[in-house]
């Protein structure tokens, strides 16, 4: 009930910041991003094959001076049936330097890549993500990776700082049909919400991009068969601390992020209590001439070996896997601003499975 | 019937001069221009190029400024882009798209011509746009020339 009140008493601030004027529409921008890839590896049955990657549609505009607002729409394919999803959806009103204010679909602002590259491969320097950052409805989603909220940004001071704060839908998972984590666009079965932030420095003189991550997220039953709770009661009570760090100098660049996760598991959920698990990459990329990049990736995920969270199948179901740790080598050539060739050559070490190794040809680009 | 007689080497010799002229015209160089309250007497080419591609919104000196560009397609456009910012238009394009999708923020507003350019830096102070030399008038305060 305190929460709910907490909520509203949020919502209606922000209604009434929102009450400003503003009146000049600018260009409406449209682009699609999109990538065709070829991949080999060496899993038994798994042949080679020519693979369509996501088309990524996108529109932004200033609807006003000071009010933004933009959508993707996604299609891509995993079994053969395309598949189409609106990834972000928001309107953000600039207030100030200091404040501004959105709502919508966002990537929440945990470590430095999920809010700088987003969806889109040209954005990266590896046809992949760090496992570790993987989209939801995943074995390998351990945090969301998209929130439907209220999302604040702006500068502290003019020295550099920056913060982003945010509070959202809870996240679920269908036990019964072991969905793994969802983001509900329209519900939310618990009476709490998602809380999360992040601090950075950045300026254009220095060559270091610190920054730190929190959030304060429940995981609900969304089954009304639920396998350890109620439907709409928490399966696990999750804190989330997460350090970033990017690095530019010259020819080199680093981008690092850790994060160290707490599940409480709630009452009737496996060997109940608190369970601590670790997940970092540090990527490190080298150019070799202004068309030619070489990046190497290490990432690693540990659990406890009782945390259900992880382990149980009608949860993220990695009772096959384990901990995991992955290498990813690849070399980008880009041929122009908008077109980039990307091979990648990712080992994956489960702990308990066997280790496989994947080559990947990537084409990315993007028409505007 | 009077008519007009040109001979062979003076059609020649026309499309030669008018060739040269349209060629003059098309590399008349571009100055970039500032308000006339603005606390600076020279802009280096790296800081109008990270004020252009919207990497900064501040002068070496930490005033803020705002910039105006001229819409696509405009000859003075493509030559400033080229000189001075180093990439053509289809590459600002893509540029710009990469930077929306990302969140990193929105190319610079557009003014029609040369003249409304030069007209809405000297209106307010923090503001710097470019024009090409003949249409930078007394008023304009030239902070960069890009020959």
């Amino acid at each position: 009930m305190i929460k709910s009140r907490r909520t509203f008493g949020v919502m209606a601030a922000c209604a009434v910041a929102l009450m400003c004027g503003g009146n000049t529409a600018r260009a409406l921008d449209l682009g699609v991003f999109g990538d065709l890839s070829y991949i080999a590896s060496d899993v038994p049955d798994d042949e080679a094959n020519f693979r369509i990657g996501s088309l990524d549609f996108y529109a932004a505009q200033y609807i006003d001076d000071k009010t933004k607002a933009l959508f993707e729409l996604q299609f891509q394919t995993f079994s053969g049936d395309f598949e189409y999803e609106i990834q972000r959806y928001w309107i953000m009103r600039e207030f100030s330097e200091s404040f501004n204010l959105g709502m919508g679909r966002f990537h929440p602002p945990l470590g430095y890549w999920s809010r700088h590259f987003h969806h889109g491969i040209l954005m990266q320097d590896t046809v992949s993500r760090p496992f570790i950052l993987s989209f939801e409805g995943s074995v390998n989603a351990i945090m969301p990776m998209h929130m439907i909220g209220l999302l604040a940004e702006g500068a502290i001071g003019g020295a550099g700082l920056h913060y982003e704060a945010g509070i959202a839908n809870s996240n679920t998972i269908d036990t019964e049909a072991e969905s793994r984590l969802e983001v509900p666009n329209r519900d939310d079965l618990s009476a709490g919400k998602s809380v999360f932030g992040r601090l950075s420095y950045a300026r254009s003189d220095v060559p270091f991009m610190p920054g730190i991550s929190v959030m304060r997220n429940n995981v609900v039953e969304s089954s009304d068969n639920g396998l350890f709770v109620e439907r709409g009661e928490d399966l696990v009570q999750q804190s989330l601390i997460g350090f970033d760090l990017r690095y530019e100098y010259e020819k080199f660049c680093l981008l690092a992020e850790v994060y160290r996760l707490e599940n409480d598991l709630q009452p009737g959920v496996g060997d109940a209590g608190s369970h601590t698990a670790t997940a970092y990459f540090a990527q490190f990329g080298y150019n070799l001439t202004d068309q030619l990049k070489a990046t190497y990736r290490r990432e690693s995920m540990k659990f406890e070996d009782n945390d259900a969270y992880f382990m149980d199948p009608a949860l993220l179901g990695r009772d096959a896997l384990g901990t995991e740790t992955r290498d990813v080598f690849a070399l980008r050539y880009d041929f122009s601003e908008s077109n980039a060739l990307i091979l990648e050559v990712n080992r994956r070490e489960p702990e308990l499975a066997d280790s496989t190794t994947s080559t990947i040809l990537s084409w990315a680009f993007v028409m505007f | 019937m009077p008519g007009i007689r040109v001979s062979k080497a003076g059609c020649v010799s026309g499309t030669l001069l008018s060739f040269v002229l349209l060629s003059a015209m098309a590399d008349a160089g571009v100055v970039v221009i500032g308000s006339p309250g603005l606390d600076v007497s020279t802009l280096s080419e790296k800081t109008v190029r990270n004020l252009y591609l919207g990497k900064t919104v501040q002068l070496d000196n930490g005033i803020r400024v705002e910039v105006i560009d001229l819409p696509s397609g405009n000859s003075v456009r493509d030559e400033f882009y080229e000189k001075v910012i180093g990439k053509d238009t289809t590459q600002v394009k893509a540029y710009w798209a990469k930077r929306i999708f990302t969140g990193k923020g929105s190319p610079p507003d557009t003014k029609l011509d040369e003249r409304s350019v030069v007209k809405w830096v000297n209106e307010a102070p923090g503001r710097i746009g470019y024009v090409s030399p003949d249409a930078a008038t007394d008023s304009a305060r030239v902070l960069l020339r890009a020959d």
